[in-house]
């Protein structure tokens, strides 16, 4: 039922859902599906028909993220049939070569069994208003949310809202409210919530009509190139072109168009060099002129800029019975695509605490268990991949680092959406304890990625990394990327990646030490075990931090060692 | 409360919360923070705390380490933003 009539007195319902955006519509489907007999009202500026290319980015998912539209909210045969398959991330580094066939290339050549999306969000989000409203959500279209007035103790919290065609002002009530008004904040704002981060990016994009595919841009006389990635389904990866501090997506949407986008470091790209279209174009020609020239001439139909855009928060759930989600919450930087997997959370913990409070057993300690799940993830995320950027133009290096971020991604995380566990105390304490030791190795990590970086000149390249054909890889992600595992399968699996990551740790400092410092590579003869924790490139602290004191017992390295090493060409010392 | 004080007090109880690892009375500004196993839920709490007695943000300075590694590195990032506001 749609309801475009404004209502002079307020109306009451168990659930307000303020802004419908990806968030909030996610949000209202999984309220629907999982407690029908609630009544959830979703007010929205935008009325239908919303145009099929919106001003909205975050077309990317993850294979996380894609679970949890395809399958828990039951969508699966409309992500088949009506958005593109998504052939994972593909970068192509190295932005100043002058062939692209030159380009290292990391990705795949073949859709993997698990899928990914490519989301068109405009589409998706009409198509959504109707499934959520054939479960029985009310949509009330056309209308700004003015303000939200939150009660104290039982009382229901007001909601206020204007209706853009003629100024008329609506009121309704409801037991909890939920912000899902993107960046507008409100409630963040309003309740002083708002963190900042280090702000190191901005960005900019834009949608192109028909097919921008880079498979385009090297010639077809180039056949080892076009085989190794057969039948031209570049085209349905997420495309990064990286260079010095920056990235630049293309993205197909199922609307025949493409999405482009420019993300940049500020100290290396000011704002201001791509903040409108023409700039944005300017700065392709600089910095991927192949890639400018190939769309050159085409009208955009769309253009939009964020400066500074990634934020945290102090809080974003309540047992006062509101909620902030999607990025009325928090922004992670959209590298790896992550926006869906906090919105996968942060919808299942919303649901999951208004069930519980239907029930009388919303606990306080609960909520503070899930608001810490969504801001550490937030605030280890974001460093984690914008230390990245300035290593953009290390493609060895930048290799490593999406292979270790991509394993710890479906080692760690991955599982917990397939399989819900976040919202489980007790299942969510223990693999808490099973993985206690990644923050901090994955610090390490980061380090050694950026003591790399700046150990250049290195020795090592290669042509094509595909991280499918890396046998640790495949096996993690056949291993973590299912659902309907137990509680205690998924401990005991968090304990085994903990363990690849481990290894892992280890091999990735022994090819940092082969491609910088192979005259240190005779204290590392095999059988290596060392204290992953304390891997560094710097030789005068290996004995004092205890490089060579392991924590655990030793375990055979050479089979990964062979795995990671063998995808990289080293030259002679 | 000194800078020290207030992140050694918070340190002590996160650590007593999150962590199995004791936090004994012989620390020194070069142990390391992953002797206490912390992992980011409890890291995020700790800086959180922090923050909270300091009242001022953390710049998460990313040119170099990405967080600290020693409780004297902790101390010191503390020091430098509560020199930066005051």
């Amino acid at each position: 039922m749609s309801t475009n009539s404004i209502h002079t007195q307020a109306d009451n319902y168990d659930v307000a859902i303020c802004g419908g955006g990806l968030a909030g519509l996610s949000l209202a489907l999984q309220m629907k599906q999982t407690l029908p007999e609630r009544s959830v009202v979703l007010i929205d500026r935008l009325a239908r028909p919303l145009p099929e290319s919106t001003f909205k980015v975050g077309e990317s998912s993850t294979e996380a993220g894609s679970y949890y539209l395809s399958e828990v909210l039951n969508l699966s045969d409309y992500f088949k049939t009506t958005h593109l398959s998504k052939l994972g991330l593909r970068f192509f580094f190295g932005g100043s070569m002058e062939r692209f066939q030159d380009r290292p290339e990391y990705g795949i050549s073949q859709f993997p069994v698990v899928p990914s999306y490519n989301m068109d969000r405009g589409m998706l989000e009409n198509d959504l208003r109707q499934f959520a409203e054939k479960a029985g959500l009310e949509v009330i279209e056309g209308c700004n949310v003015q303000e939200i007035e939150l009660a104290d103790g039982d009382e229901r919290h007001e909601v206020i809202y204007e209706r853009e065609e003629d100024g008329s002002v609506g009121r309704l009530r409801a037991h909890w409210v939920v912000d899902a008004m993107g960046r507008r904040r409100y409630l963040q704002k309003k309740l002083g919530l708002t963190k900042d981060q280090v702000q190191r990016c901005s960005a900019a994009w834009f949608r192109l009509e028909g097919r921008i595919d880079v498979g385009d841009l090297v010639p077809q006389t180039e056949t080892e190139w076009h085989q190794r990635v057969p039948d031209g389904i570049r085209y349905y990866s997420t495309n990064h072109l990286m260079g010095a501090g920056y990235w630049v997506w293309i993205i197909p949407l199922a609307s025949g168009n493409t999405s482009i986008g420019i993300v940049a470091l500020h100290d290396v790209h000011p704002f201001e060099e791509y903040n409108t279209y023409e700039r944005a174009f300017k700065w392709l020609q600089q910095h991927e002129s192949l890639f400018a020239s190939y769309i050159e001439g085409r009208e955009p139909l769309d253009f939009r800029c964020m400066r500074r855009y990634s934020y945290s928060s102090k809080q974003v759930f309540s047992d006062q019975r509101w909620a902030c989600v999607g990025d009325a919450g928090v922004f992670s930087d959209p590298l790896y695509s992550p926006a869906l997997d906090f919105i996968a959370m942060s919808n299942s913990f919303t649901t999951e605490m208004i069930k519980r409070d239907f029930e009388d057993k919303l606990d306080p300690q609960m909520v503070m268990n899930f608001n810490q799940t969504i801001l550490a993830l937030n605030e280890t995320i974001t460093p984690a991949i914008q230390i990245g950027y300035p290593l953009f133009s290390h493609p060895v290096v930048m290799a490593a680092k999406v292979l270790w971020d991509t394993a710890a991604g479906w080692a760690l995380l991955a599982p917990q959406i397939f399989n819900a566990i976040y919202t489980d105390h007790d299942t969510s304490e223990e693999v808490r304890k099973a993985k206690s030791g990644y923050f901090f190795l994955t610090q390490r990590m980061q380090q050694l990625f950026i003591d790399w970086a700046n150990k250049a000149p290195s020795r090592c390249s290669y042509e094509f990394v595909n991280y499918l054909q890396i046998p640790f890889l495949r096996d993690l992600r056949a291993r973590n990327l299912q659902p309907g595992k137990t509680s205690e399968e998924i401990i005991a699996d968090q304990i085994a990646n903990m363990e690849r990551l481990e290894e892992f740790a280890q091999v990735l400092f022994l090819v940092a030490l082969e491609d910088t410092m192979p005259e240190y590579l005779e204290r590392f003869s095999s059988p290596v075990w060392l204290n992953a924790w304390r891997i560094s490139l710097n030789e005068n602290i290996w004995e004092r931090s205890g490089l060579f004191q392991p924590v655990s017992p030793p375990r055979d390295l050479s089979s990964l060692q062979e795995q990671i090493r063998g995808l990289f060409q080293f030259a002679p010392c | 409360m000194t800078v020290r004080e207030i992140v050694m007090k918070q340190l002590a109880e996160v650590v007593e919360l999150h962590s199995l690892i004791p936090f004994s009375d012989d620390i020194t500004d070069d142990t390391r923070l992953d002797e206490f196993m912390l992992d980011s839920i409890a890291f995020t709490a700790l800086m959180s705390q922090i923050e909270e007695q300091i009242g001022s943000l953390t710049p998460r300075e990313t040119g170099g380490m990405t967080y600290p590694q020693t409780i004297g590195e902790l101390v010191a990032m503390y020091t430098d933003v509560k020199r930066e506001t005051l």
